[in-house]
């Protein structure tokens, strides 16, 4: 399930809440990547790339998920 | 570097208004309890216990007076029945990626799981007061100790790296070797507990090694009270010629969640992008009714989701001001003086925490020794140490021996050195009323090693 851009919420506000949005939309396309990934290298690049991100959005006061592990168990 | 010249580390939230900051933490508490009840067993029967329901938790007052606390001896115990020997956990095995332990009150260490997220997530708190610091990329800084399975350190280097500083490591070396190197290096900052770093001054003097010439800038730590003493953070300042101090206050289950500004005020600021943090009443339970009582500090990790530290009760004593105004313009919540005291009973040898009572079950497991014992804390080259002692449980037991197996049974069980010592029986003096089992003879010691129930 890829986060939805347009479902994105922003506390802090509209700076912060618009570079949210554009974090949000860039990890769903890093995802999109890595599920064609051609390589096991370029996969786990992209996978960490994305634990990178994430911080990111819990900097900007993202709530909808609490690590990025959380929607490949639910 | 764009935001170089930012004062903040991350200014949205780290100067947002209490009101918001506040409306984050209950979402992110919402969001938590529901994956914990979802994904972790302990959790869930914690919660069924007390007919809690993920759902019932829509306001303050339900997470103040509905949601059950959780402290370490519910970790405790589900680790000792989980096949993986870890409590508490919500993530399967193949995400977690390093493990530590921390000292609890049983003798037994207490097992915490890390995913490769939480650790970056964790180091992220160190970044926001050494920022504030001035400290930059490119800035270094310097590791006193070996890495083992303590969490601390660890968690330094994760936020060092997470800041983009140079890392320089001491670990393996001698005290004396590390002050050559320190001066070699000339790292911006050095980590240490205070006690290890004045320890690293005396032998600096005794090798005729001038510190000062290393242009240390900042001097960094935690683990012992000292950083938050202005004694002792002058006294460090002068041996070192630092222009910083920098306080951090970790909690093992939930790492280093206090961290000082530049201004310092006295304390720390709590680091409110990684937990919540409260103060309650130790008999009530419930929030304490100022920025001036004195209350259990209870904290909800937001770097914690493989093992989830939810409404945890650190037994620390603390003071917090939710509007502190010392100049910084941080927003977020400040302990002045840190930590006041225990609610259990707890002392700390070289940045190691070591509860009486968890000496007193391990010498249960050692043959020989009667349960008649004294703790001698002291202080030698500005080291703290501690030695048992404790009484032979007949007259014909080889009490050096006997001392041997248990100092190695501390040591393994532990994590730290303490010396033994096996008397004769009788040698003790038995008291009339309350037992005095331990004997302060540092000389700065507090009036009591705790300030709470005992």
């Amino acid at each position: 399930m890829d986060a939805d851009a347009s479902t994105v919420s922003g506390p802090l506000g509209p700076g912060p809440a618009r570079q949210l949005e554009r974090c949000v939309d860039l990890r769903s396309r890093i995802r999109q990547e890595r599920r064609i990934a051609v390589s096991p290298a370029v996969e786990r690049a992209l996978e960490l790339s994305e634990m990178h991100l994430f911080l990111a959005l819990s900097y900007l006061g993202y709530t909808d998920e609490l690590c990025p592990e959380e929607d490949e168990e639910t | 570097m764009a935001t170089a010249s930012s004062r903040y580390w991350n200014e949205p939230t780290q100067t947002a208004s209490r009101q918001v900051v506040d409306d984050l933490h209950l979402e992110r508490i919402r969001h938590l309890v529901g994956w914990a009840y979802e994904h972790s067993a302990l959790h869930r029967r914690i919660y069924d216990e007390a007919s809690v329901k993920p759902s019932d938790l829509r306001t303050w007052d339900d997470f103040f007076y509905k949601l059950p606390f959780t402290d370490k001896p519910d970790y405790m115990k589900d680790q000792a029945v989980q096949p993986s020997g870890f409590g508490g956990t919500a993530l399967e095995r193949d995400r977690w990626q390093q493990y530590f332990h921390t000292t609890g009150t049983t003798g037994r260490f207490l097992n915490e799981v890390f995913t490769q997220y939480e650790t970056h997530k964790a180091g992220s708190q160190y970044c926001y007061g050494l920022w504030d610091l001035g400290v930059r990329p490119g800035d270094s800084m310097y590791f006193c100790f070996d890495f083992g399975a303590w969490i601390g350190l660890w968690s330094y280097y994760w936020g060092a790296r997470n800041l983009g500083l140079t890392i320089e490591s001491g670990g393996g070396l001698s005290a004396a070797e590390r002050v050559r190197q320190i001066v070699e290096l000339r790292p911006t900052i050095v980590t240490g507990t205070p006690t290890y770093l004045l320890h690293l001054a005396e032998v600096a003097r005794r090798e005729g090694v001038d510190l000062r010439s290393a242009g240390v800038r900042v001097l960094a730590g935690g683990g012992e009270a000292g950083l938050s003493v202005p004694v002792t953070r002058n006294r460090l300042m002068a041996e070192w010629g630092a222009e910083q101090v920098y306080d951090a206050y970790g909690i093992g289950e939930a790492l280093f969640v206090g961290q000082s500004c530049a201004e310092w005020g006295g304390g720390v600021h709590v680091i409110e992008d990684v937990c919540h943090s409260y103060a309650v009443g130790l008999e009530s339970g419930e929030p304490v009714a100022g920025p001036d009582e004195v209350g259990e500090h209870v904290v909800t990790s937001y770097t914690h989701f493989a093992q989830p530290f939810i409404k945890y009760r650190t037994h620390d004593l603390v003071r917090i001001d939710a509007h502190p105004d010392h100049g910084c313009g941080w927003s977020w919540k400040h302990l002045p003086g840190v930590v006041l005291g225990r609610s259990d009973f707890m002392v700390t040898i070289r940045g190691v925490n070591v509860y009486p009572t968890a000496i007193e079950n391990l010498l249960g497991d050692v043959s020989d020794l009667s349960n008649h014992y004294e703790l001698h804390i002291s202080c030698v080259d500005g080291m703290d140490r501690m030695l048992v002692r404790v009484e032979a449980c007949g007259p014909h037991v080889d009490r050096a021996d006997a001392a041997r197996r248990l100092r190695s049974h501390l040591r393994a069980n532990l994590g730290v050195n303490i010396e033994t010592d096996v008397v004769g029986v009788d040698a003790l003096v038995r008291y009339e009323l309350k037992t005095k089992r331990i004997f302060d003879h540092r000389a700065d010691a507090p009036p009591s090693p705790t300030l709470g129930r005992t």
